[in-house]
């Protein structure tokens, strides 16, 4: 523009002769916001996702994490523990050395024929302190001793043999049921171990539910859709969602059908495209948030950790089907940049294995548009907490 | 700066080097300070838009390409970043249809050489900043950033007609106010 008047010129020149003085408490402030935690995020720089993330999300995130883990191990050991005393309990139940008695193993059905006499119950007493002293607890077995621990439940039957005339088979843990065995329930101790294959706990087999939510810097979501998982052995994993997702993106402008070309003309070559520029092109600028819906495809790989662990990369591909009408453009840092119709980003995720039916997964998800494509399009970058249950 | 100690530093600051860093805000630090603390009415406000400024610059290097000046591009964020505040702050995108004569010249506004020469940079921030909401940021624009008025009708939502208006109030008060600080000098010096 020509300066069209002395006046401006006059202006124009004392002020830009002037100078203001450097407080260096500003750059401190700056600094701080830069970089809260007062260190250099050179990992998180590595990833990408410096400006995306802050040290609080990513506290955030772990706690969630933490919180869920331990209330998942804390609930198992607490079933554990209540289901050992039951069978400690048992094998401390004394049993009668004496030829007239009919030796039962399980108490419950134990049926004595003879009332027991003073010397008879102190040596019973005897051998049952015995017993409990050498009977090995469950959680200290050994994964082989186990195994076979029916014929070792009891003892004092071997070291101290009596001449019986009738002996009935132990009636003890008498299920076919995998989830009863001692086995199991020891394992479900270690959260890093992987279970038998023949425990479907352990399977991730089948159709599932899913529901979510995420947040990014610019965007929230909330999704709702259904997966199905295949196992392709004991640890390797693929699964596929598809999901009807809602985004909230703050900032966004949406623009009328043909005023794409004439929008991105008015760039002025620097990647920076002003409200004014989108303001002409007849765009209406979004100053809160503009809501889109999209349909997702989120085909998936996993690797089982343990039992309850898994980590899984995919490829999330999200088509826009309501919130169009138009181009969209979303601010970032200064930046109008357009949102695509497809949608492509990448998305690790850490899986947590609740129960047999519920599961978690912590994802992160990074739009790779720029990347696919020579069009400097907006990323929608999110964290995503998700809850699914297994059928 | 030259252009190859410029691109070093942003070199560095694309690495997240805080030395880089530092030595770039110091470097900018009066350029965008300036042009913050004219959108706003006092320079703590100032400060911290241009600390907003320098956030999204920071953040958002990697999407210079070096098209262009590295300054330029600072301080059309700096601006965008002032009307961003301001069309929050102050007011909305609402456009105002006002039908008025031209006022697009600018002619009959001038001041004598002796004014200028006493005229001191902080007494003419204060002035302008004094000046009302929208009629400070048309002079804003148009003075110091070079915009048209179809621009700035565009960047606030208002009409040419109205930008105008606004550019020939803003002019004519701080000549007024201008004026009689002078006037004031010299009865005091008297």
């Amino acid at each position: 523009m020509i300066m069209e008047n002395k006046f401006d010129e006059q202006i124009k020149e004392v002020y830009d002769s002037g100078q203001l003085e450097y407080n260096p408490a500003n750059w401190e402030q700056l600094r701080e916001r830069m970089n809260p935690s007062g260190k250099k995020n050179n990992s998180l720089k590595l990833l990408g996702l410096a400006g995306i993330l802050t040290f609080k999300k990513v506290a955030a995130a772990a706690s969630v994490l933490l919180t869920i883990g331990l209330s998942a191990n804390y609930y198992y050991k607490t079933k554990h523990i209540q289901e050992t005393a039951t069978i400690t309990q048992t094998q401390q139940t004394p049993v009668k050395p004496s030829v007239n008695t009919n030796h039962t193993i399980n108490p419950s059905t134990s049926t004595p024929t003879s009332t027991p006499t003073p010397l008879e119950r102190s040596v019973a007493t005897a051998n049952a302190n015995k017993s409990s002293h050498k009977a090995p607890h469950a959680s200290s077995m050994p994964l082989a001793e186990m195994e076979t621990s029916a014929a070792h439940t009891f003892p004092i039957e071997e070291q101290l043999p009596v001449p019986s005339i009738e002996e009935k088979e132990p009636e003890v843990i008498a299920s076919n049921n995998p989830k009863s065995t001692k086995e199991f329930r020891d394992n479900m101790l270690n959260p890093f171990v992987l279970l038998p294959e023949h425990t479907d706990y352990e399977k991730g087999n089948g159709l599932s539910v899913l529901g979510s939510f995420g947040k990014g810097t610019d965007n929230t979501v909330y999704s709702a859709g259904v997966n199905y998982q295949v196992d392709l052995n004991k640890r390797i994993f693929v699964d596929g969602a598809v999901a009807f997702y809602s985004s909230n993106i703050q900032d966004g402008a949406r623009l009328n059908e043909n005023s794409d070309t004439k929008f991105l003309a008015s760039d002025n070559g620097s990647g920076l495209i002003t409200a004014a520029d989108i303001e002409s092109t007849g765009g209406k600028v979004m100053s809160k948030q503009a809501v889109y819906a999209h349909v997702a495809v989120n085909p998936t790989i996993g690797y089982k950790l343990s039992k309850r662990f898994s980590v899984k990369a995919g490829v999330d591909v999200q088509k826009r089907i309501f919130g169009g009408g138009g181009v969209s453009y979303v601010e970032s840092n200064a930046v109008y940049k357009p949102l695509p119709t497809v949608d492509v980003g990448i998305t690790p995720k850490i899986g947590i294995r609740l129960s047999e039916h519920w599961q978690s997964n912590l994802i992160y998800r990074k739009g790779i548009n720029d990347v696919l494509s020579k069009k400097d399009y907006f990323n929608r970058d999110y964290f995503q907490l998700q809850l699914g249950y297994k059928f | 700066m030259d252009e190859n100690g410029e691109f070093e530093l942003i070199q560095g600051c694309l690495k997240g080097d805080a030395q880089s860093q530092e030595r770039l805000y110091k470097t900018h630090y009066n350029t965008l300070l300036k042009i913050c603390a004219r959108y706003v009415t006092n320079l703590t406000d100032a400060e911290s838009l241009m600390n907003d400024s320098f956030l999204k610059i920071f953040s958002n290097l990697n999407s210079y390409l070096g098209k262009g000046s590295f300054e330029g591009w600072m301080k059309r964020i700096a601006v965008n970043t002032c009307l961003d505040h301001l069309r929050t702050k102050e007011f909305g995108f609402s456009r105002k249809v006002v039908e008025m004569k031209d006022f697009h010249s600018g002619a009959g506004f001038h001041l004598e050489d002796d004014i200028i020469q006493n005229l001191e940079f902080n007494a003419l921030l204060v002035m302008i900043q004094a000046l009302p909401g929208k009629m400070k940021v048309v002079f804003n624009l148009y003075i110091f950033e070079n915009y048209s008025h179809k621009e700035i009708g565009k960047a606030i939502g208002i009409t040419e007609n109205t930008s105008q208006w606004y550019l020939h109030q803003a002019r004519k008060t701080l000549q007024e106010k201008i004026k009689n600080k002078a006037k004031l000098r010299s009865a005091v010096n008297l």
